[in-house]
């Protein structure tokens, strides 16, 4: 029988944490500790946990792990880049159990 | 170099977890977090875990929480890992799980090394890659924190702070099949998909709507005006709070197919 269908689905809602939120400023602190010149806020098309989360009234932000090529067999991760992260991580985590 | 950290991750991706049966993960975590920071376990109700881990220094500090899923993609039975001039990949038929297992292991290893730390809620999520079906369903009452990250991005200098709307949209268009002799009667599927479309926006997404394609099913060829194809996006559309769905085209590579199916039901006649 000819005509039309139309289904939609209803993935994830848009999300978004206030820049200037302490939590957001110490991730900016901690990867500007590790030696990163000029990082940033941004947004980002693909899903996360994360807005998930936020709109579930849990503030979360994303941060990075550092690997490439994700979701194929050419997927890989620079040594650098993992203890990069680490390093960005454990910044962070020194900053809140100072209350800094 | 950091051998702990990277035996770690090697270890983690050794452990098979596609999405939907992290199990048996989920339980190496549990076993390797109590015993490393005596930890309190919670593996809520959907088998996502809650860990609460001690503060070594303020124990009055704001808690913090600290996020990855446990969840691979296919193909992702059987992951040897190897590390090779600075580099851990695969043995080359398997993704790695880098994604998101050198997010846990990070985290992890920043908590060992950490000089001091207050209290810290670590959540591993499951079926994140199938729908962020984990975080739906995690019981966030087990949660102390209420501000945290999730370490699952391949950018190490940015703070992903938001994200658009995610929808699928599945449409099926049924037209009237017609032969090359007397076209004049048939009803194209595929002209009826393209006024729809047609109508949707392009640009700068975080500005406004940008429309995403995807595949459409394989129709008859036979004819001129084809009774099908129909058409079923292998993709996202965005959505903003104030605007209109939209669909927008896609390079065919979804990073996460079975997102892509739609459930509610409606019904549009042209």
């Amino acid at each position: 029988m000819r005509g039309a269908s139309v289904t939609v689905e209803i993935g994830c809602e848009a999300a978004k944490v206030d820049e200037s939120a302490p939590f957001v400023q110490s991730a900016l602190a901690a990867m500007r500790k590790a030696g990163f010149e000029s990082p940033e806020a941004n947004v980002v098309l693909c899903g996360s946990d994360a807005f998930v989360l936020t709109g579930r009234g849990i503030d979360t932000v994303v941060i990075g792990y550092g690997g490439k090529g994700a979701h194929s067999v050419d997927e890989h991760i620079h040594i650098s880049d993992l203890e990069k992260a680490t390093e960005v991580l454990r910044y962070l985590i020194e900053a809140a159990g100072t209350g800094g | 170099m950091n051998e702990r950290l990277i035996q770690g991750f090697c270890d983690m991706v050794r452990i098979d977890s596609e999405s939907g049966n992290e199990q048996r993960f989920i339980a190496h975590i549990k076993e390797l977090v109590e015993q490393e920071f005596s930890a309190e376990i919670t593996i809520d109700a959907y088998g996502n875990l809650i860990a609460h881990i001690p503060a070594t220094g303020r124990p009055d500090a704001e808690p913090i929480f600290f996020g990855a899923h446990a969840d691979t993609v296919k193909p992702g039975i059987g992951i040897e890992p190897i590390v090779e001039e600075g580099v851990i990949r695969s043995k080359g038929e398997t993704i790695l799980g880098a994604d998101d297992k050198a997010g846990l292991a990070a985290i992890l290893e920043a908590i060992r090394s950490a000089d001091v730390r207050g209290p810290i809620d670590l959540v591993v999520t499951r079926c994140e890659e199938t729908g962020l079906l984990g975080a739906k369903n995690l019981d966030i009452g087990l949660l102390r924190a209420r501000h945290g990250y999730i370490v699952d991005s391949d950018v190490l200098d940015c703070v992903t702070i938001g994200g658009a709307t995610h929808a699928s949209i599945d449409i099926e268009i049924t037209g009237k099949a017609a032969h090359a002799a007397s076209p004049e009667g048939g009803i194209s599927a595929i002209q009826s998909q393209q006024k729809p479309c047609s109508r949707f926006n392009t640009g700068d997404w975080t500005k406004r709507p940008w429309p995403m394609w995807g595949r459409s099913r394989e129709g008859p060829t036979a004819t001129v005006c084809p009774r099908l194809p129909s058409f079923r996006p292998n993709a996202e559309a965005s959505l903003t709070r104030s605007a209109w769905p939209t669909v927008r085209p896609s390079d065919g590579h979804s990073r996460t197919p079975l997102t892509r199916q739609a459930l509610c039901a409606g019904r549009v006649l042209p």
